[in-house]
């Protein structure tokens, strides 16, 4: 409960403030093929960084949102990495199956990311400015988010 | 058949719980829309009973945060084709017609010597003697971390009606690993002795009072859901009900020897005194019992029982070929049941996800009657999504504090009940089912589930009767479709 | 059976300190359908109200209301 608040605590801190929250720099790889990956590679591009895994219901839900979110926003300078936090492979197999996501699907053979990132739900996503900081926080995924999320990326976008 | 109880919803539905509430535990994906189909034949030994069932259910998204579920259920009961004979009447208790009132033929005072478990007598010829409609809807809001649901609904037989409504809540903390809950339940229920044209003709005493009463019932539920581990998870339920009103059986009565003669005139009740024919229907009167040296029964003499706060009805000499007395099921007036229900759940990785349940009940009542409920489930993943489920069960419990399998004197509370459920037994049971799901939506499973009461397989004490043994298989087919 | 009761309720109020934390993306295994408490909803809700009409024990399950010409 008392880690909730404060990852209560430090969403809103994000969300207020352009200061400094640097994204942790964890080590992914494409779920495809295992190529390393590096979220500080995309330093200069907005980033998207959400942690789903094929059970949960919220997670299916936003897998077309973020399709769509990603194919508008690209040219603008925009990345969306989907990472995976499945135990097992088949599971994120088959939800990907039925997927089109042409954004960047990332695993974390480490398992580390996510307590780097202080995951405290599923889905989580993380929204980092061109600077490489942690701006926006959201915890699960609702309908009524999607507004918020795209609203915020096109802000981000516009920064410098 | 019909349920007292009815769990949950998310649980919960159909035959039995209809507008469950209850603490399910993890709630990790939103409710999908499904509708879930089940036909399920029940038949109990010697042909005592049958029933069937369809269960009927759907749910639905009425917004993002907004479920609604609606449950029906439609029984058929029938009677045995097999009745007992008169040497196997002495330890059940016997249901026969008290005279007034009914179509089906039946004399007054004729005895029902089907020992049907309940329901409304019709020739035993296996036609249809009762069937039952529940239909109940629950509505959940989701805000966050709490969950809200409303539930309400209504079950008809020909000889009972249900009314009820729920309110539950639900909190979920430590990121969700701990699930609070919270649920409170009120029914009005109404009780009588169908006496023909389904329901429509009440049966009556012979001195003109209908048979049956109103039952109401208030229930509160405490659950905490802990997950354990990744791979374990536990729940702890805590119930208490408390009913009052008419909790009787309608058909049932018990066999009271003994019954004192005559008192004179001026002992005997107001009620009793107009009463035009030979039974007495004692009230709220002074009187104690009368103990008296030998039964003597005179035959269509009137009988008296001991006055108490509780109605008896008791009649003497009913036209068999031996002297016996009747009392009418009569059972205290109002009911406190407790319950812990202790469920674990884990899973085995290394055996393909298999899942392994584990339930434990101890219930606890104000009749005296304590009980407790072992269940393991072994729920094993097949490839070509096949699901295969063994159930297995042992109940046990003593029996009421007023139960008897035959009374050898009237009772000084005024207190009668042979009813086979409130007496002290043992029963295992054990299911087999198979599920398979077809293009990850549509799901089609079939399953027998067995249960054997028996009388020595109890170890809570009491009284009871190996006359009441009997066993049951209930077949079920089912059709599940998510979208 | 309430002292029981309250000893059993401590007891539980302990529990969520004794327990291992588990993080919100290791439930895989927790959200499988085979692990819910109650994995076959219509199923349960049909022998729950046998027993019911049978045993005279029926509590503990949540709450609700039906019918019961049984008493």
């Amino acid at each position: 409960m008392i880690r909730h608040l404060a990852s209560g605590f430090l969403a809103v801190f994000f969300a207020a403030s352009a200061s400094a929250n640097p994204a942790p720099d964890c080590r992914l790889s494409r779920y495809q093929d295992g190529a390393p990956l590096n979220i500080a590679g995309f330093k200069g591009k907005v980033t998207y960084v959400d942690f789903w895994a094929s059970w949960c219901g919220p997670c299916l839900q936003s897998f077309p949102f973020m399709a769509e979110t990603y194919k508008e926003f690209k040219p603008k300078g925009f990345e969306l990495i989907a990472v995976n936090l499945d135990e097992e492979r088949e599971g994120a197999d088959a939800f990907l199956a039925k997927q089109h996501a042409d954004f960047t699907i990332a695993s974390d053979p480490a398992g580390d990311c996510p307590r780097q990132y202080d995951v405290q739900a599923m889905p989580s996503s993380f929204l980092i400015d061109r600077k490489g900081n942690i701006r926006h926080v959201h915890l699960g995924f609702r309908e009524k988010d999607k507004a918020e999320i795209r609203a915020q990326i096109e802000a981000l976008l516009s920064e410098p | 058949m019909a349920a007292t109880d009815r769990l949950a919803a998310f649980t919960a539905a159909a035959l039995a719980l209809p507008g469950m509430v209850a603490a399910q535990g993890l709630d990790l994906s939103p409710e999908a829309p499904a509708i879930d189909s089940g036909y399920s034949n029940y038949q109990e030994s010697n042909g005592r009973m049958s029933v069937q069932a369809f269960q009927n259910d759907a749910s639905l998204r009425l917004g993002e945060d907004v479920n609604f579920r609606v449950n029906s259920t439609l029984d058929f009961i029938g009677g045995g084709s097999n009745p007992m004979n008169l040497s196997q009447i002495g330890g059940a208790s016997p249901t026969f017609y008290w005279g007034r009132n009914n179509n089906y033929g039946r004399k007054y005072g004729e005895l029902e010597l089907s020992q049907a478990t309940q329901g409304p007598q019709r020739g035993r010829q296996g036609g249809i003697h009762d069937q039952r409609l529940a239909i109940d809807g629950a509505l959940s809001v989701a805000l966050d971390d709490l969950t809200l649901g409303v539930a309400g609904g209504n079950s008809t037989e020909w000889d009972y009606i249900s009314n009820f409504f729920n309110l539950d809540a639900r909190w979920d903390i430590n990121r969700k690993a701990t699930t609070l809950a919270a649920g409170f339940g009120y029914a009005s229920d109404t009780v009588w002795a169908d006496g023909g044209n389904q329901g429509r003709i009440h049966q009556q005493y012979t001195d003109g009072t209908v048979i049956g009463g109103d039952k109401n019932t208030y229930q509160g539920l405490l659950g905490l859901t802990q997950v354990l581990d990744k791979n374990s998870l536990l729940q702890v339920n805590l119930t208490v009900a408390n009913s009052s009103g008419f909790l009787s059986d309608p058909y049932k009565s018990a066999w009271v020897n003994d019954v004192p003669a005559v008192r004179s005139p001026s002992r005997r009740s107001a009620s009793a005194r107009a009463a035009p024919d030979m039974s007495t229907h004692s009230g709220a009167s002074g009187g104690s019992p009368e103990p008296s040296p030998s039964p003597v029964p005179a035959p269509d003499q009137p009988a008296e029982v001991p006055a108490t706060p509780v109605n008896t009805f008791c009649r003497q000499n009913v036209p068999f070929s031996f002297q016996v007395n009747l009392c009418a099921d009569t059972r205290p007036g109002s009911r406190i049941q407790s319950a812990v229900l202790l469920r674990y759940v884990r899973n085995i990785p290394e055996l393909d996800a298999a899942a392994l349940h584990l339930d434990y009940r101890f219930y606890s009542d104000d009749w005296n009657v304590d009980s407790h409920t072992f269940e393991a489930g072994w729920l094993q993943p097949l490839p070509y999504e096949t699901l295969l489920t063994f159930r297995l069960r042992y109940y046990t419990q003593r029996s009421a504090y007023f139960y008897q399998t035959v009374y050898d004197h009237p009772t000084a509370d005024g207190l009668y009940s042979s009813d086979y459920r409130l007496a002290s037994f043992g029963a295992v049971g054990g299911g087999l089912q198979v599920n398979k799901t077809f293009f990850g939506m549509l799901q089609i499973g079939g399953g027998v589930d067995l249960y054997q009461r028996t009388q020595g397989m109890g170890f809570m004490g009491g009284t009871g009767s190996h006359v009441d043994n009997f066993s049951f298989a209930l077949y079920s087919v089912n059709l599940n479709l998510k979208f | 059976m309430t002292k029981r009761v309250i000893v059993l309720c401590c007891h539980l109020a302990l529990l969520p300190g004794c327990v291992q934390t588990v993080a919100p993306w290791e439930r895989g295994a927790l959200a499988k359908p085979q692990m819910a408490l109650v994995p076959d909803v219509q199923h349960s809700a049909l022998m729950l109200h046998t027993y019911a009409s049978k045993e005279t024990s029926s509590a503990g399950y949540g709450v609700g209301g039906g019918g019961c010409g049984c008493n």
